[in-house]
């Protein structure tokens, strides 16, 4: 079969991919692919990788061309980095690896595959792959072990018997496994917290409610290959109910590409977790050492210790809408109940035995609600439980087996065994039932001898039953939180004292003001503001107002009465008291204009204004005159 | 247009609200009766299970809390007793003492039911244990915080009416009534307006609890538990004993019990609901 004969047009192409890698013009390549027989329909991959010990490059494209009766998937891709121990050098690699299935049998070329890196064309080797018809024999060989299996360099350990039996030993189809990354959605991590190793714990769900399962998954990671735990403690869960978690691909290494570095992964623990209580939990807090070839340890037995993370998840109570009565917190999950009475008939005073069954998914509830029934007397239940988890989920089964005295003759109804419980799923609340039907009890003679209970009841008719509600509770709304009953408290005697400095300040006030109103010098203003105002219209009354007025100002410059001297003679006595004598000269004249203004009037010549002008400028002077000590 | 349009769906809307709660007001009186019936059939334990789902739903009613005090000693008396129900009957009444603090039937229902956990403890050799609240707690609880609250709000206006007859009248004797009345007014103010504090104060800081185990010792905050002194045995809270909760975290509680204070689990007590919790 020539290559011609391969369609073209089966090139599968990886279109707007956008890498970016370590490379240069120099690049070795491998293509490798995981199965060399494979049937009709069934997958095989092909990966094709190129190595680089060079700078920053853009992969662009990638194909692989095959035959008409093969069609591949999307190309998966991944980096890699690897040392050459013998240069020291770090070489920088990209892989694609493709899911290619086979319609048709017949021997193939698949290939070669091709890779475009910054515009330089790469290409691989083709391989040749035989396809048989379906159902006449799997997968054969791969011609050795694969050189991108992961595990390989077990051997190196003395074929793979490194490990103890059973845990972290890869599984034999796994020898051959590609390095794609198939490990599980909650393996993958965006960070490594340790470029060398570290664990991770996850909790789901993020939400829960008491009583509802969750999953504990401890990861381990380390980058320098296989390991092993040399020392662990157990997760903490403090808060949880816990139940161990068999997963068959517990161990089981996984390639993994963190961040750019390629580790291994290993499911090392999974607990099944039954919250206790509401609020948010803490679950995880594993140690544990890696022992193995590119670990560092302290000590042998205690390997390279790295501790997980906390997980956490926010519990809370099932919602109290549709709530029945009855139900106990944590009784959460999907029951059944099934329950046998045995036997039917019995003489009163005798017992019957109920088994009931609860079965179902869940931390199966440790009790039931069993029925009241006025001469039904029902003891402690022994209990048989068988609760476990299987495929990660917890269910099972446990199995109450009661005994109940029926002193009652007559046909008994026994009512039903009832266990109410929350469904996570549908959020809604059930209540698992089993009807226990009639018991034929036939009287006792012997039963009314049985000697009375002589114990002294002192709780009888403690409290009587209110059947009614009454007044409700009213609400108390306490004084001492309303600012302003503090405020009244402190403002009603500091209001009376505040009201009483205020009102000795404002007589206080009042009186100054009265005194000061009272002044002469406030009088000697008065009146020449009254002899102002009046100057135009009342000469008379003009005269009197400023009469007052230098009297005033006699009187408050030299304490003299002046009203009580004859105007005659008042110069002489101004003057005899210190007064200039030409200010007394003046203020004399001053009286007589006034007495001339009153008297005569007008003709006199003397205008009421320009009188009111000396007396002011006349009583200025008299006020800030030096007065000579009298001799 | 716009506002006729708001208004509209502000009114659908509180109509809902209203409807809503007037439902649910409904079914909790609908539990409530049941309850009752099967307490009268002698159905201890499904009485119980409805009244508890009643508190549960947040129903608070002195009557629904008595009779839930009721079904507890019911079922205490009876061949179904389970341990704590007494404890359970004592947090239930002394609920219905703080919702009804008149309440002279809970308050002898009370005291009885203390009694019988004391005579209880008693006959199995437990010498009961009597815890003495506080100095300060015991003076604010003498009285009901709004009492304390007006009795200050007296002193402040008797002290308030002193100086004001001091200042202002002027008859003969106001001077003297005057200082009767600002000294009788501080002295009240002052001692009134602390206990209406303090009582605040601790109305805000703590909620009442009862304990509803037979037993529930004090641990540490790391639930270590407590010692009494150097070699001597845990200290333990009584069944039915008052304590505050002053602190709650997940797994326990930080409770004063007189004048210790101590951390239970919470599924060792009681939060009491209260008027001020309304």
């Amino acid at each position: 079969m020539s290559f011609a004969g391969y369609r073209l047009g089966a090139l599968v192409t990886a279109s707007a991919v956008l890498i970016t890698v370590q490379a240069q013009a120099q690049y070795s390549t491998h293509t490798v692919v995981n199965a060399r027989r494979v049937e009709v329909g069934q997958t095989f991959l092909v990966k094709f990788t190129a190595m680089s010990n060079g700078g920053r490059a853009t992969v662009t494209d990638a194909k692989l061309t095959l035959p008409a009766s093969m069609h591949a998937s999307s190309p998966s891709h991944s980096s890699e980095t690897t040392m050459d121990l013998t240069s020291g050098t770090m070489n920088q690699g990209l892989s694609f690896t493709w899911q290619v299935t086979a319609s048709s049998p017949g021997k193939f070329k698949v290939g070669p595959p091709v890779m475009t890196i910054s515009g330089t064309r790469v290409q691989g080797d083709a391989q040749l792959v035989e396809v048989v018809p379906a159902g006449t024999g799997g997968p054969a060989g791969t011609g050795g072990p694969s050189p991108f299996d992961p595990f390989t360099f077990m051997n190196q350990f003395g074929g793979g018997n490194f490990l103890p039996p059973g845990f972290f030993q890869e599984p034999q189809d796994q020898q051959a496994a590609p390095e794609v990354d198939n490990s599980p959605e909650d393996m993958r991590v965006q960070q490594a917290p340790d470029p060398l190793a570290f664990l991770h714990a996850t909790l789901t769900p993020k939400r829960a409610v008491i009583g509802e399962q969750l999953s504990l998954r401890i990861y381990a990671y380390g980058s320098r290959g296989l390991f092993k735990p040399a020392s662990s403690t157990e997760p903490t869960h403090a808060d949880f109910l816990s139940y161990n978690v068999e997963d068959p691909d517990g161990g089981r290494f996984h390639p993994l590409n963190i961040a750019g570095t390629r580790f291994l992964g290993a499911k090392i623990r999974e607990l099944a977790l039954f919250p206790l209580h509401a609020g948010t939990l803490q679950a995880g807090a594993m140690k544990m050492g890696f022992a193995g070839e590119g670990y560092p340890n302290k000590t042998p037995t205690q390997g390279l210790v790295r501790e997980s993370n906390l997980a956490e998840v926010i519990v809370s109570e099932p919602p109290l809408q549709g709530r029945p009565p009855g139900y106990k917190l944590g009784d959460v999950g999907d029951y059944t109940l099934n329950a046998a009475v045995d036997p039917r008939q019995i003489m009163a005073g005798d017992a019957v035995s109920v088994v009931a069954t609860l079965s179902g998914v869940g931390n199966v509830p440790f009790k039931l609600i069993t029925p009241e029934k006025t001469g039904v007397e029902w003891l402690e239940p022994s209990v048989n439980e068988h609760v476990e988890a299987k495929e990660n989920i917890v269910q099972g089964s446990r199995v109450f087996t009661y005994v109940v005295r029926i002193n009652q003759p007559g046909s008994i109804d026994l009512g039903e065994l009832t266990l109410p419980f929350y469904d996570p799923k549908r959020h809604v609340y059930q209540i698992a039932r089993a009807a226990l039907g009639t018991v034929s009890v036939t009287p006792n003679p012997n039963l009314s001898k049985h000697p009375p209970d002589e114990r002294v009841d002192r709780l009888a008719s403690v409290l009587r039953l209110r059947k009614v509600l009454g007044a409700e509770a009213s609400a108390q709304k306490p004084l001492g939180d309303r600012k302003g009953f503090w405020l009244f408290l402190l403002g009603a005697p500091l209001g009376v004292i505040l009201s009483g400095g205020g009102l000795s300040l404002l007589g206080t006030l009042r009186e100054r003001l009265r005194a000061r109103g009272q002044s002469l010098s406030a009088q000697i203003e008065l009146s020449l503001a009254e002899a102002d105002s009046a100057a135009s219209k009342d000469a008379a009354g003009t005269v009197a107002a400023l009469e007052r007025a230098l009297f005033g100002a006699i009187e408050l410059k030299l304490g003299l009465k002046a009203r009580a001297v004859l105007k005659s003679e008042l110069g002489a006595a101004l003057a005899l008291r210190g007064l200039p004598e030409e200010l007394a000269r003046d203020t004399s004249r001053l009286l007589e204009d006034c007495d001339a203004l009153r008297f005569i009037g007008a003709p006199s010549g003397v205008q009421a204004k320009e009188l009111v002008t000396r007396s002011r400028r006349l009583i200025t002077d008299l006020r800030s005159a030096k007065v000579a000590p009298p001799e | 247009m716009r506002r006729f349009m708001q208004l509209a769906v502000l009114s659908a809307a509180l109509g809902i609200a209203l409807a809503l709660a007037a439902q649910v007001s409904q079914d909790s009186r609908g539990l409530f009766e049941q309850a009752v019936a099967a307490l009268e059939h002698g159905a201890t334990t499904e009485a119980i299970d409805r009244f508890e789902l009643l508190a549960d739903r947040g129903f608070v009613h002195p009557d629904a809390s008595f009779d839930r005090a009721a079904a507890y000693v019911e079922r205490a008396r009876g061949a179904q007793a389970r341990p704590g129900d007494l404890g359970r009957a004592a947090a239930a009444l002394a609920e219905a003492l703080e919702l009804r603090p008149d309440d002279r039937e809970a308050e002898l229902g009370l005291d009885k039911i203390r009694a019988e956990i004391s005579r209880r403890h008693v006959r199995e050799g437990v010498a009961p244990v009597m815890a003495r609240p506080s100095l300060a707690r015991a003076a604010c609880s003498l009285l009901d915080e709004n009492t304390w609250a007006g009795f200050a709000a007296l002193g402040s206006l008797l002290l308030a009416a002193g100086l004001f007859t001091r200042r202002f009248l002027k008859a003969t004797n106001s001077g003297v009534v005057g200082g009767v009345a600002i000294g009788v007014g501080t002295a009240l103010l002052a001692s009134c307006a602390a206990l209406t504090a303090g009582a605040r104060h601790f109305r805000l800081s703590s909620e009442p609890a009862v304990v509803i185990v037979e037993e529930a010792r004090l641990l540490d905050e790391a639930g270590k538990p407590l010692a009494k002194g150097r070699g001597s045995d845990a200290v333990s809270v009584p069944e039915g004993a008052s304590v505050y909760v002053l602190e709650r975290r997940p797994n326990l509680d930080r409770v004063e019990w007189g004048g210790v204070e101590g951390w239970l689990t919470p599924g060792e007590l009681r939060v009491l609901a209260t008027r001020a919790s309304l």
